[in-house]
């Protein structure tokens, strides 16, 4: 019997050896930009905050890190991001510098399949964990009124505040996709993408240094999302 | 100054990483250890600095008078190297992306139609 055991386990030795050597674990890195569309009534109903323009309102930026733990399967982290900053035009303030960013961090997984030697289709589905960040570059002095008339916007009574900070908001959700893969190299290939995102974000969870306070309404429930990746494989 | 010294540095770091690889004269392009080493492993496996050698390594040989028909069924045979492995969905991946293909008709088709 022993002799037995010692036999499955140098068998095992072997295949989990064998399967190490054989397998190849890729690890590529990608950047790239997304396109969606949401709603930003917290800000556009407003016309203290910069201006709604395409760069920051239907712009995401990209950056993600994937590897194959499975023959046609990936893991990863993947970030989009919209920024958004200027100044913000508050009456009775010190007209601070505005700063928003909303970040849509994905952990993918995606399965795939080549259709031919080039090109690839990919399937995604991934979970979110979203967080919104805004920020106020005041002045000392003022820093306390301009935060006020910020809060008060979205109704929130006045906030004491020790220093300057950033408020924030973190939310769940769901993504899935659906892309091509081209491979101009290798190593090297281009990835467009389309899908949905589901958020469930809600302007009642922002949070200002260990305050519950109110934020932006955001209409960012259901999305559908188009990206264009260059996806570079490390190894 | 401060872009000078930061280009400096960055200048020798470069230097210190790819110094051998990026400036050296290559003897024998079309011999080069790292055609056969690649023809062999393919380039995905290589390291970066690899790469950029490589791609030196296929220019000078090119401009030697080499074929470039080497060089492309270098790539061919990585690209169906891939294609072999990849061409089938294996196990549970299959049902993986049908269930993402679900989940964008449910989306796209289904919740358009609800909402109207």
């Amino acid at each position: 019997m022993k002799h037995q055991i010692k036999s499955y386990i140098l068998f095992a030795g072997i295949f989990l050896a064998s399967a190490s050597v054989m397998a190849q674990p890729k690890l590529a890195i990608e950047i790239g930009a997304g396109l969606y569309e949401p709603v930003l009534s917290g800000f556009d109903d407003n016309n203290q905050f910069p201006v709604a323009k395409f760069w920051n309102r239907n712009l995401l930026t990209n950056y993600g890190i994937y590897y194959q733990f499975f023959y046609n399967a990936r893991i990863g982290y993947s970030s989009y991001t919209s920024w958004a900053g200027g100044e913000l035009n508050n009456e009775g303030g010190s007209r601070p510098i505005f700063f928003r960013s909303i970040s849509y961090r994905m952990f993918p997984i995606e399965t795939y399949f080549r259709y031919k030697p080039k090109i690839e289709f990919n399937f995604t589905l991934t979970p979110i964990w979203g967080r919104s960040k805004i920020q106020l570059n005041t002045r000392l002095n003022d820093s306390g009124d301009d935060w006020d008339i910020l809060l008060g916007i979205y109704g929130n009574n006045s906030v004491d505040l020790a220093t300057m900070g950033s408020m924030k908001s973190d939310w769940l959700g769901y993504s899935g996709q659906l892309g091509i893969r081209y491979y101009i190299k290798p190593y090297l290939g281009l990835d467009f993408k389309f899908g949905f995102m589901n958020n469930y974000y809600s302007e009642k969870k922002w949070r200002l240094q260990g305050n519950k306070i109110l934020g932006p309404v955001y209409e960012i429930s259901k999305l559908p999302i188009f990206a264009f990746k260059i996806v570079y494989g490390l190894k | 100054m401060t872009y000078f010294r930061i280009t400096i540095v960055i200048f020798v770091l470069m230097s210190s990483l790819f110094a051998e690889h990026m400036f050296s004269k290559i003897q024998n392009p079309c011999d080069d250890p790292i055609i056969s080493k690649v023809r062999k492993n393919g380039m995905v496996p290589m390291s970066l600095k690899e790469r950029i050698y490589f791609i030196r390594v296929k220019r000078a040989c090119l401009n030697a008078g080499g074929s470039e028909e080497v060089f492309a069924q270098i790539e061919l045979k990585e690209y169906n190297r891939d294609f072999g492995k990849a061409r089938e969905m294996s196990s549970w991946t299959s049902t993986f992306s049908y269930s993402v293909i679900v989940a964008l008709f449910y989306y796209f088709v289904l919740g358009h139609m609800a909402d109207v």
